[in-house]
């Protein structure tokens, strides 16, 4: 009954949705177009930045980069520059896996249920979505960044040079290495740091509505980008606060920890809501 | 099939919505439902199929507890509220979907329901496009596609015309013939009165036999 179901939530949630899949490659390709035009004003103005060749990974972190450690001691300047491209990234992410789940229930998903004779199996095929879900998207903006840097001549790599980091905001001091950085571990730890946050996303659309979790979650990852800790967990999804990148940033082994932790715990608490509580047309109509 | 609802209280939001019910259900009957809006007549449906949670007391099943020992009433059938279904499938493929749950029946019955509810089978026109009265006909047909032993009939003849009221009429006597157990709601007292064989009254969460006195509801 589970592989049923998730068939019909990969038919039906993922290969209907191309109109999102693609709004999404074509937003962030747009988007990444923003770096070109950052590069070529570090041509004009300080042209050693650019002695290396520009890569696709300089335009995917230029993405997903964030913004470097904001300093919190009292009295000093507050050097907080809102992660604005970051933001759009987690955001959108977030975004795509908002409603398909809280629409099916309500629509032909609640009769599919029934019929089933089973919440738990309901409840787990739209976890296992969620993932795939954030997963599609992921490669979908990667890919779109990385056709956008090719499109303006960027080297096909995953090493990226270390002038992006005057991009994020990232203390020159702090950076762990002078040249270039592979970030393929910095790709792979935010994409899984957006399917830890779209479950937890899930969970809370389902006891509040979708709208009212897309703010909580905005809130918290906004509170994330301004005080740079683990207990806000989209901190991993940022380059720039990665300790590959930069030597105050978060270690990878114990975000990936806490990551498997939370995404348990949101599986396991949704599994036993599903249950037992009244999410089923609990309205007063 | 049996369904005893015992003692049955419910409430949301501190607002008491069903009311100490009691009811003892058993199949090949009509059991009508009649109330004015907001009396409870759709949470007891949503509670007997298993969508909500009694807040005091139990639905049992053919002894098996709903909640406890069953997430759901097995071989159900419900119209709940409106139809919902996928905008971008045809009828067909719709009904093709809820049929895949179980694989009890297949294309040939698909086609026959359809045709049975005024629907063509072969029509290639996404449920989007429906009327409501067309909506309303494929949510009877889903409810009815795999002869299911109790069936949830909320207002079905909500958006149809006489036609398609008479054709109400005629899927839910066969139904009760081959023996299933029926729960309706309707607005319309004419069909309520003719198609149960007992009628409950629905009035603030409390539900009673129907009496004659009880007519000015």
């Amino acid at each position: 009954m589970f592989i049923k179901f998730l068939d019909h939530d990969l038919r039906y949630g993922i290969g209907r949705a191309k109109k999102r899949l693609i709004v999404t490659f074509i937003m962030f390709f747009f988007l990444s177009i923003y770096h070109f035009w950052t590069l070529r004003i570090f041509e004009l103005t300080d042209p050693q930045y650019l002695e290396s060749p520009v890569t696709t990974a300089d335009y995917f972190l230029a993405l997903i980069g964030g913004c470097g450690k904001v300093n919190l001691i009292s009295g000093a300047e507050n050097d907080f520059v809102m992660p604005t491209m970051w933001f759009v990234f987690v955001l959108w992410m977030q975004f795509t896996s908002l409603y398909y789940p809280f629409a099916e229930l309500n629509g032909i998903g609640k009769q599919l249920m029934v019929l089933s004779g089973s919440r738990g199996n309901w409840w787990l095929s739209k976890c296992v979505w969620t993932i795939i879900n954030t997963i599609t998207n992921y490669l979908i903006v990667f890919a779109a960044s990385t056709i956008a840097g090719l499109c303006f001549g960027a080297k096909p790599s995953m090493q990226a040079n270390w002038y992006v980091s005057r991009e994020l905001y990232m203390k020159v001091d702090d950076l762990t290495s002078s040249t270039t950085w592979n970030i393929w571990s910095v790709f792979l730890m935010t994409g899984f740091t957006m399917i830890v946050l779209a479950l937890v996303q899930l969970i809370l659309s389902l006891i509040l509505k979708p709208v009212q979790s897309y703010f909580v979650l905005a809130g918290y990852l906004f509170a994330g980008a301004y005080i740079q800790n683990p207990v806000f967990f989209g901190n991993y999804a940022m380059g720039a606060r990665n300790a590959l990148l930069v030597s105050t940033g978060l270690t990878m082994p114990f975000g990936i920890l806490l990551g498997i932790w939370l995404a348990v715990l949101s599986i396991g608490i949704g599994y036993f809501v599903f249950q037992y509580r009244d999410i089923l047309g609990s309205d007063l109509s | 099939m049996e369904i005893v609802v015992n003692h049955v209280t419910k409430t949301i939001k501190n607002i008491t919505v069903i009311e100490d019910v009691s009811l003892t259900l058993t199949s090949g009957t009509i059991y009508g439902l009649r109330g004015v809006n907001g009396s409870g007549k759709t949470m007891l449906m949503r509670l007997i199929a298993g969508l909500i949670r009694p807040t005091e007391g139990t639905i049992t099943i053919d002894g098996k507890v709903l909640g406890k020992d069953i997430s759901f009433p097995p071989d159900i059938g419900m119209l709940i509220e409106n139809p919902a279904f996928i905008d971008h499938y045809t009828a067909a493929q719709n009904l093709k979907l809820i049929a895949n749950i179980h694989r009890k029946v297949g294309e040939e019955r698909i086609r026959e329901v359809l045709e049975q509810v005024g629907l063509g089978a072969d029509d290639p026109r996404k449920y989007k496009q429906f009327s409501l009265g067309m909506k309303q006909r494929l949510g009877i047909a889903g409810a009815i596609l795999e002869y299911p032993a109790l069936l949830l009939i909320d207002e079905p003849t909500n958006a149809l015309d006489t036609d398609g009221i008479e054709m109400v009429r005629d899927l839910l006597l066969e139904q009760k013939q081959r023996g299933a157990l029926i729960i309706l709601a309707c607005h319309d007292f004419s069909v309520l009165r003719e198609l149960s064989d007992e009628i409950y009254l629905v009035r603030e969460g409390r539900v009673t036999p129907y009496e004659t006195q009880d007519k000015s509801e």
